[in-house]
């Protein structure tokens, strides 16, 4: 099965394009944890328990579009950063696509299949499948070694997706619902 | 003119178009009213009776029937004119000092009950606001109230729960929409706003902190809104922990358990600043990186050789 190497996590274009040194261990001056060996130990955690076996279930399917994020490169998110502490920035979170299904086909697969994870978001479904060159719906996978909290969320713009999923078991806040239990095309 | 203060009952008041003494809206809050030692006209019989207007015009304090009331004589419009004068009525008299009503009949009906009104229903445990020096209250007849008050001295005065910090003096105003229920003690004992208990209320404090004030909710769906901005229930932290990291669109919740409050608010900070949708892709990371695609020009040059970056990850 083809695996994505450690080069390939921490490959990003604007990163490049701003001059910004996406090397894990940039930042253990600022934060002594983030060394290189930290953040690589939890890419290996990360995709062997969530994104290789999602690969294997859709092989030639799985696309990064990012992986790790130094602090300054997670700063330089626009048109807003990113959280200060995301996981992007120890190597605890991956966002993917697939290049020809529904995202919501991986969201759900992770769901039934994944033993572990923190969180997996079903990110804008509304954007549709892949296609190069136009937004796309992507998930985001993140592993935690001591707190898997298994949070299963949708992030999406639709009122009415949100209205749908509102249950007992759901929590709304803006535009994402946290809670829920599939991943459903039917509600774009 | 005269002038003299006179006691009188009030029998009825005009207050909308429905009244048969209605002579339009300038007189709407005039009293009927018959001497003190007046009985009630039989079958209540208003339309001969005299009638006097309120004194004041900027504050609203209409008696009820059967309150007692002073009039006094007072120019009317056509004074310049003719120099006729008419009766005017000051706020009912606290004959029984109840926020609910003072009224004092001296005829009953053959049930053994007197007239308040067309509808107005007495509220027997509406009780009156303790007072602190230089209190200034205003106290409605159904438990609402405004206190202009102020820090008190908790060591010399009858304690309340809002003068335990801050300096004496302190301003505090507290409007109140509904008095807490009560079942003991006399008709006539003073109370305290019950922030706990008071239908619903507004502090308006300045250095003060009130103790043991339990909030109804923070959720605003127990109160009975229909918002689909929440849902019925709050997010858990694991473990009751905050997570060490917030990702860029994680609430750090999971619906199982509730966290301290304070733990939510912080995950409501965290997500709020990063609502903005789209942006990984339209703004960041422009690129979809496959396994089998590995001269991705997004790959950084720089790659330290002390690091083995060929190396497969998972």
């Amino acid at each position: 099965m083809a695996q994505f190497l450690y080069k390939q996590l921490i490959a990003s274009k604007l990163a490049k394009n701003q001059g910004i040194s996406n090397i894990p261990g940039v930042d253990v001056d600022s934060d002594p944890i983030l060394t290189e060996q930290y953040i690589k130990n939890n890419l290996q955690l990360l995709f062997s328990k969530c994104v290789s076996p999602l690969m294997a279930a859709f092989p030639e399917e799985i696309g990064i579009t990012s992986a790790y994020r130094c602090k300054a490169l997670n700063a330089s998110i626009k048109p807003i950063p990113g959280v200060k502490n995301s996981l992007h920035t120890k190597g605890q979170a991956v966002d993917l696509i697939s290049i020809s299904r529904p995202s919501s086909e991986l969201w759900n697969w992770c769901y039934n299949n994944l033993s572990d994870y923190y969180q997996i978001i079903w990110e804008y479904p509304e954007l549709g499948v892949f296609k190069p060159g136009k937004k796309t719906s992507w998930i985001h996978i993140s592993y935690k070694e001591d707190k898997n909290i298994k949070l299963n969320s949708v992030a999406s713009k639709l009122e009415n997706l949100h209205k749908e999923l509102i249950s007992e078991n759901t929590y709304r806040k803006g535009n994402y619902t946290h809670g829920i239990n599939l991943a459903d095309e039917n509600l774009i | 003119m005269k002038t003299n203060l006179e006691v009188v009952r009030v029998q009825d008041i005009i207050l909308d178009n429905n009244h048969p003494r209605y002579l339009g809206e300038n007189s709407i809050g005039t009293i009927l009213y018959t001497p003190l030692n007046t009985s009630t006209p039989i079958d209540n019989d208003f339309t001969q009776l005299p009638t006097a207007k309120p004194l004041f015009y900027n504050i609203s304090h209409y008696p009820i029937a059967n309150e007692i009331v002073y009039i006094l004589g007072a120019p009317t419009s056509e004074y310049n004119e003719n120099n006729n004068a008419e009766a005017y009525y000051l706020p009912p008299i606290s004959i029984n000092k109840s926020p609910n009503n003072n009224a004092y009949p001296n005829v009953l009906d053959e049930n053994g009950e007197f007239r308040l009104g067309e509808y107005f229903q007495e509220i027997e445990n509406i009780r009156p606001l303790r007072p602190y020096e230089g209190d200034i209250m205003l106290e409605g007849r159904f438990g609402n109230s405004v206190r202009l008050g102020a820090t008190t001295n908790n060591n010399i005065a009858i304690p309340n729960r809002w003068s335990n910090n801050g300096e004496l003096g302190d301003p505090i105003t507290i409007i109140r929409n509904g008095q807490t229920e009560i079942n003991e003690g006399e008709p006539f004992d003073h109370i305290l706003e019950d922030i706990n208990g008071d239908n619903s209320s507004i502090y308006l404090c300045s250095n003060q902190q009130l103790d043991n004030f339990t909030p109804s909710s923070t959720y605003q769906l127990s109160f009975g809104a229909n918002l689909t901005l929440e849902t019925k229930e709050e997010p858990i932290i694991n473990n009751n922990e905050m997570p060490e990291n917030i990702e860029e669109d994680t609430i750090m919740a999971s619906p199982n358990n509730l966290p301290p409050e304070e733990l939510q608010q912080s995950e409501i900070n965290e997500i709020e600043e990063t609502e903005n949708p789209y942006y990984d892709i339209a703004d960041t990371e422009d690129q979809v990186i496959l396994p089998d695609n590995r001269d991705s020009n997004s790959i950084p040059n720089d790659l330290p050789d002390s690091i083995d970056f060929e190396e497969p990850i998972g």
